[in-house]
């Protein structure tokens, strides 16, 4: 890469710092006058005064008044910029370095006087609800119901989010749908909680083949009574394998021993990889997912799905495959084939159309000539004896759909089984199932105990027993007048008729829909132990804060020297630190997007059939816990030398000899298209829409996420590109205008290259030569780009060597994301010192990702409201 | 990261007193005692009624929007579905709102404000369809529908229907929960058990209402603004529980129906347009909105790809053909609703039609390349006169806001405005018949 333009190292703005703070008005006004003045008329103001204000920014009428708070906030852009050497820009006179470094030390120190005049005016964190994660780990762990497959959040309204964060308190809102919400949520969790009375018997089913009829889908190699197969993809419309005897599913929520007894059949199958899509050297796989007769038909996706378990399952023979799992009431276990082929329709279509041989009885039953599925000419039929037969099979078959567009299809029940009768394709074969339970870890159950203690549930035991439930959800002690609307509301129920235990629950679920448990309580200025327990228990774990913080809390013990560094580190290690990976990786790298935009199963076959939606999330998750857990210097986020992968995802990667689920940890420092973020498939598949890739779109990724430089949004009477796929043309050729008109190009030359720089990865971050055009190669991908500064590169690797050098920027984005994720409210030009200060201290000490966590939770932004 | 935010909801404070209105007036003797008939015919002629469908990824333009202009125009290929129609509904080019943002920007379609800017609008981004709904109250069993067949997420969603507090309100996506709702009664037992259901969380709204009193004055000025929105929505819970007490001791009404079954796309839309024929004619509502999410099964269609992959066609013709296909099938199921509208008689001897204004269109102009300017809209039904494509200025400064159109369906509604949202007035060149 080579750079034209000078530009001013972060020391010397350290040392102009140091030198200006504690200058003498007077000095003060004369350099502004003197120095500050003429450099802005000289370089600034042809762009950014009376004639024009590219970039919305005018500073002609600046004036030197720090007091306000506008003028600060264009100052401060003014000196990052000149210190990133991204202004002026590359093609007009550049100042030298003495005056550059002159105006830059002027502006940092008054900055630093206005930053500390403007301090106590600062924002707060607002009136900060639970979001429905936190809500739901809170409402599980306070009641001991983490296994529970019901999840009655799911009709809740989404939560609002700021800068993709969706824990920031000034954002979320209550409304009357929400509360609705909760009142139903508090009735599902209390009533599952408070199992009590006898514990139920133990009982085991067994189940034979066939588990369930397959309607008109049978698979024609089903043997009744010895074995059922499972054909087709978890996907695919009806790929569940059910057990009909329990349809109405198992009649006590508990744990239940779940036992199968399975074979792998045909993993190396005759038939080519890309017709059937399943990997012939993965191990076939099974899934036990759970789900409810309410929901919809069993057979099916429905909204109840939750997995609970998952096995590689053997060629050479059948083998027993156990787990024991949570089953709600009503649920029953279901299996289904997540590697097997997708859309069995096509499959159909393919191998009919392929190997006619394998076919026969299928072809000349069940297919009419002319039909797709006919695979010889049409001439071979015999016209007379075929028409008749099409006549037979439409009034067999019925009315026939008909609506614009749709081609007739029979699917008649023994259609499917003959041709699947032929087909030596990948299966599952299952012969037996069993399931016996239910099981408790104790009777009565944890939940009944973390709601009623060792209390009798008697309406005299209301205020004791309601007092402990309430300051454990409250997260501190309650207060008297508050336990005494609570005791009030369990005794008029009682004295209405209700038993006591009635009466009781109805308190809890008042507990449950109060505001001192909904909403985390912080106080202005410093915030009181249990207030900080809180914070940083939401921050690390996304959950209520554990006995051990409390206790802390009670004996005002949390903010004596060294306690909280200690507590920070233990909350690390434990096993609800996957909380903070996982939500903070989903916000920060907007990984919530993935799914919502589901690449097309044609284009991107691989993504369905290795499972790499949910493979991709995992990466950066196991890789941010290894710079996390290992304290390693964030600068591995821009590039490392090591990530994980599982099989699915060395495939897309292009790396030999990796199988199966489960995830390792590869070196890839000879490789330099993977490593560090900008390699990963998770945040390439964020930054694109399923279809195809946006350098803008990506451009802008890196600007808000990496770099803290979210650009300004784009004017609203622009009129958007319609891509045209059938020219020559590349986006690239496209984004010419970015360039050519003078308006564009002010904001697109910060956001293009960064997007450029990133075109070789795909819509699902696999990497490309080419751009695509059906059937052949199309035009090469030129991912070269110039940064603002005047850095140049040529594609990924130099892109990310010219990154490194923005460290500093690097650190004080993630800083203030991290920043904001604790705190739960977006940060203010206020924050900017602390900020500063946090980056400068991190740098110190080697840049470790652990060691910000620690430098947040001891900074007075996070431990102030 | 370091724009300021304007507090979204310090509006909050005026709308439970505006909100008050509506629904108080509508809770006279009249509208609560009667139900069915009695109360329709009671009113000058039968009520009128809105339903508006819409989709995220539009109408491909080429295709929908005729040539020419007025009563003359030729049929284009999306609207020849509906041609034995023409007469009775108006093709609109031109409207829009102003807005840009591709998939960010769809779900202002029946508002015309973004999400996002909802704070700096007086009824924030409420929807026409949700604003209607406000001015029916408890007078039908549900002041509004608001229906999706299937379910998606992110910008897929089809966010059709948005309250004056900036919700978006959850549609429902299974043909089996709309029949139950509305047509299938509660055993007596389950009516007991809904009454002491609402009992029940009465009280529990009363004590949390109570704390959250107390916790008020311990809080500072912002704190307790945000906590208004927690005290709001124990009040207007209260209020919801009040008319839903109301509605449980009325029978629903009785139709010649099967409940439907779980189905694939193709089953489920004309089964969700039949039940709502029914609803319209029931008076079980009077306000409905249908979106169709980009996540549909286009297997069901005879296809194979994404709804939203045939919509960035990037001008390849094969899939035009494609999303032409999707396009087309949603149009003539609108078509078969109009016929059944038209088949309906109402007791004042008009046709459920007549008294129905049906709207089409997207929140997205052209897919292929998110724009959000020159919407595709159909206006069917209500009284008005039709039978014309209207053409709209395009000069930037002759832009007529497609709010105008709303302005005019509400009045027809019945509401006494001049204007809605970002409107200007009512539409020129809708007439009433």
């Amino acid at each position: 890469m080579s750079r034209k333009s000078k530009w001013v190292s972060p020391g010397a703005v350290l040392l102009g710092l140091l030198a200006t703070t504690g200058s003498a008005v007077g000095l003060s006004e004369n350099l502004y006058h003197e120095t500050v003045q003429p450099f802005l008329e000289t370089y600034c103001i042809q762009c950014h005064g009376p004639e024009k204000q590219k970039a919305d920014r005018r500073y002609d009428t600046l004036g030197n008044d720090f007091l306000d708070r506008d003028s600060i906030g264009l100052w401060q852009d003014i000196v990052d910029l000149l210190n990133l050497g991204d202004m002026p820009p590359e093609d007009e006179d550049q100042p030298s370095s003495e005056d550059r470094i002159a105006v830059v030390d002027w502006i940092s120190g008054e900055l630093t006087e206005a930053y500390a005049h403007h301090k106590s005016n600062n924002q707060n964190t607002v009136l900060r609800r639970l979001n429905r994660a936190e809500y739901n780990r809170t409402v599980r762990d306070l009641l001991e119901l983490q296994s529970l497959l019901v999840d009655p959040t799911e009709s809740f309204p989404p939560d609002e989010t700021v800068e993709n964060f969706n824990n920031i308190g000034s954002a979320l809102i209550t409304s009357d749908f929400l509360l609705q919400g909760y009142l139903d949520a508090a009735e599902t969790y209390i009533d599952h909680a408070t199992k009590h009375g006898k514990q139920p018997a133990v009982q085991t089913n067994h189940f034979a083949a066939p588990f369930y009829k397959a309607r008109n889908r049978r698979d024609g190699k089903d043997v009744a009574g010895e074995y059922q197969h499972i054909r087709k993809n978890t996907t695919d419309q009806d790929g569940f394998m059910w057990l009909e005897k329990l349809e109405e599913g198992v009649p006590e929520s508990g744990y239940y021993t779940f036992k199968f007894k399975a074979q792998a059949i045909d993993r190396v199958y005759p038939y080519p990889e890309s017709i059937v899509g399943t990997r012939k050297d993965e191990p076939l796989r099974v899934d036990v997912i759970a789900g409810s007769r309410e929901y919809g038909e069993l057979e099916f996706r429905t909204a109840s799905d939750k997995k609970v378990a998952g096995f590689i399952v053997a060629d050479n023979q059948p083998e027993w495959y156990e787990k024991r799992i949570w089953l709600d009431k009503g649920y029953q276990p279901r299996l289904t084939f997540p590697n097997g082929p997708n859309r069995v329709k096509p499959l159909r279509k393919s191998l009919v159309r392929n190997y006619p041989d394998d076919f026969q009885d299928f072809i000349h039953n069940w297919t009419i000539p002319g039909d797709g599925l006919y695979p010889y000419p049409i001439e071979e039929a015999l016209t007379r004896q075929i028409e008749a037969e099409d006549k037979k099979i439409a009034t067999e078959v019925g009315r026939v759909l008909s609506t614009d567009g749709t081609s007739r299809k029979f699917n008649k029940t023994d259609g499917w089984a003959s041709f699947y009768r032929g087909y030596n394709g990948p299966r599952i074969r299952v012969f037996e199932v069993e399931l016996e339970g239910p099981f408790y870890e104790s009777w009565p159950t944890p939940s009944y105990q973390a709601l009623f203690g060792n209390y009798q549930p008697t309406i005299e035991n209301a205020e004791r027993i309601l007092r402990r439930f309430a300051s454990k959800a409250f997260r501190r002690p309650v207060q008297q007048e508050n336990l005494d609307i609570l005791v009030q509301l369990a005794q008029s129920k009682f004295n209405a008729g209700a038993t006591a235990f009635e009466a009781l629950k109805i308190g809890f679920r008042a507990v449950l829909c109060s505001p001192d448990f909904l909403y985390l309580q912080e106080r202005e200025g410093r915030l009181d132990d249990y207030a900080l327990a809180t914070r940083l228990s939401y921050f690390l774990w996304s959950t209520q804060p554990d006995q051990e913080l409390l206790d802390l809390a009670a004996n005002g013990k949390l903010t004596q020297a060294g306690v909280l560094e200690a507590q920070t580190k233990r909350m690390l290690k434990d096993d609800r630190a996957r909380a903070f990976t996982e939500e903070f990786t989903a916000r920060w790298l907007e990984l919530y997007k993935i799914g919502t935009m589901p690449p097309s199963n044609k284009d991107f076959k691989t993504y369905y059939v290795d499972g790499l939606e949910h493979s991709m999330k995992k990466e950066t998750q196991h890789f941010f816990d290894y710079v996390l857990k290992n304290n390693l210097p964030v600068s591995e986020f821009l590039d490392s030398d090591v990530t994980f992968v599982d099989g699915g995802l060395a495939r897309l990667y292009g790396m030999k000899g990796i199988n199966g689920p489960n995830f390792q940890k590869v070196s890839v420092k000879s490789d330099p298209r993977r490593g560090g973020l900008f390699g990963q498939a998770s945040i390439l598949t964020a930054s694109a829409n399923g279809i195809d890739t946006s350098p803008v779109i990506r451009g802008i990724w890196v600007l808000e996420n990496i770099l803290g430089k979210p650009p300004s949004p784009p004017p609203p009477d622009v009129e958007p590109l319609e891509p045209d796929v059938r020219g020559a043309t590349t986006i690239r050729d496209q984004l010419d205008k970015h360039r050519k008109v003078e308006t564009c190009y002010e904001c697109h030359r910060t956001i293009d290259p960064l997007g450029f720089a990133l075109e070789n990865y795909d819509p699902i971050g696999g990497w490309r030569d080419h751009y695509p055009r059906r059937g052949e190669d199309g035009p090469l991908i030129d991912a070269s780009g110039e940064l603002p500064n005047g850095t140049e590169f040529q594609g990924v690797g130099e892109f990310k060597e010219a990154l490194s050098e923005r460290l500093n920027q690097f650190t004080t984005c993630l800083t203030e994301k991290l920043l904001a994720y604790s705190m739960g409210r977006t940060l203010e030009f206020t924050d900017r010192p602390e900020v500063n200060g946090i980056v400068q201290e991190l740098k110190a000490s080697g840049l470790g990702m652990q060691d910000l966590v620690l430098l947040v939770v001891q900074s007075e932004a996070f431990q102030t409201k | 990261m370091h724009t300021k935010r304007i507090n979204r909801r310090t509006f909050l404070k005026s709308t439970g007193v505006a909100m008050a209105l509506p629904f108080l007036e509508s809770m006279g003797p009249m509208s609560l005692k009667a139900v069915g008939a009695s109360a329709k015919t009671s009113a000058v002629g039968s009520p009128m009624r809105m339903v508006c469908i819409g989709n995220p990824l539009g109408l491909m333009p080429d295709s929908f929007f005729p040539k020419g202009a007025g009563k003359d125009y030729e049929i284009t290929e999306l609207l020849q579905p509906i041609a034995r129609h023409r007469n009775d509904f108006s093709v609109m080019s031109n409207l829009d709102h102003d807005i840009s943002g591709g998939h960010s920007a769809v779900h202002a379609f029946l508002s015309g404000i973004k999400d996002q800017d909802a704070s700096d609008w007086p009824e924030g981004n409420i929807s026409v369809d949700q604003r209607a709904a406000e001015f029916v109250g408890a007078r039908t069993r549900f002041s509004s529908l608001v229906l999706s067949p299937g379910k998606a997420d992110g910008d897929l969603k089809c966010k059709l229907s948005w309250t004056r507090n900036g919700v978006n309100v959850p549609p429902v996506t299974r043909a089996r929960d709309l029949f139950r709702a509305l047509f299938v009664q509660d055993d007596p037992a389950l009516l007991a058990k809904r009454q002491s259901a609402y009992d029940v969380n009465e009280s529990i709204l009363d004590a949390v209402n109570s704390q959250a009193k107390i916790l008020s004055q311990q809080l500072g000025k912002t704190d307790q603004e945000k906590l208004d929105e927690y005290l709001n929505s124990v009040r207007e819970i209260e209020k919801k529980l009040g008319m839903s007490r109301e509605w449980l001791h009325k029978p629903k009404p009785v139709v010649d129906l099967e409940e439907p079954r779980e189905g694939s796309f193709t089953y489920t839309v004309p089964a969700f347009y039949e039940l709502l024929a029914l609803a319209l004619e029931t008076d079980s509502t009077r306000v409905a909105s249908l979106g169709i999410p980009g996540t549909i099964d286009t297997a069901d269609l005879g296809l194979s790809g994404g709804y939203h992959g045939f919509s960035h066609h990037g001008k390849a013709e094969k899939l035009r053909q494609g999303l032409l296909i999707i396009e087309k099938y949603q149009v003539s199921q609108m078509g078969r609703f109009l016929d059944r509208l038209k088949s309906i008689q109402e007791p004042d001897g008009q046709t459920l039609f007549d008294r129905t204004m049906v709207l089409m269109g997207s929140g997205m102009g052209n897919g292929s390349s998110h724009s959000n300017m020159k919407l595709p809209i159909i206006l069917a039904g209500g009284g008005f006169k039709h039978g014309e494509h209207k053409v709209y200025p395009t000069e930037s400064h002759k832009r007529v806001p497609l709010c105008n159109l709303y302005g005019s369906m509400l009045q027809r509604f019945g509401l006494e405005v001049d204007q809605f949202n970002k409107g200007s007035g009512t539409l020129t060149g809708l007439e009433v018949a």
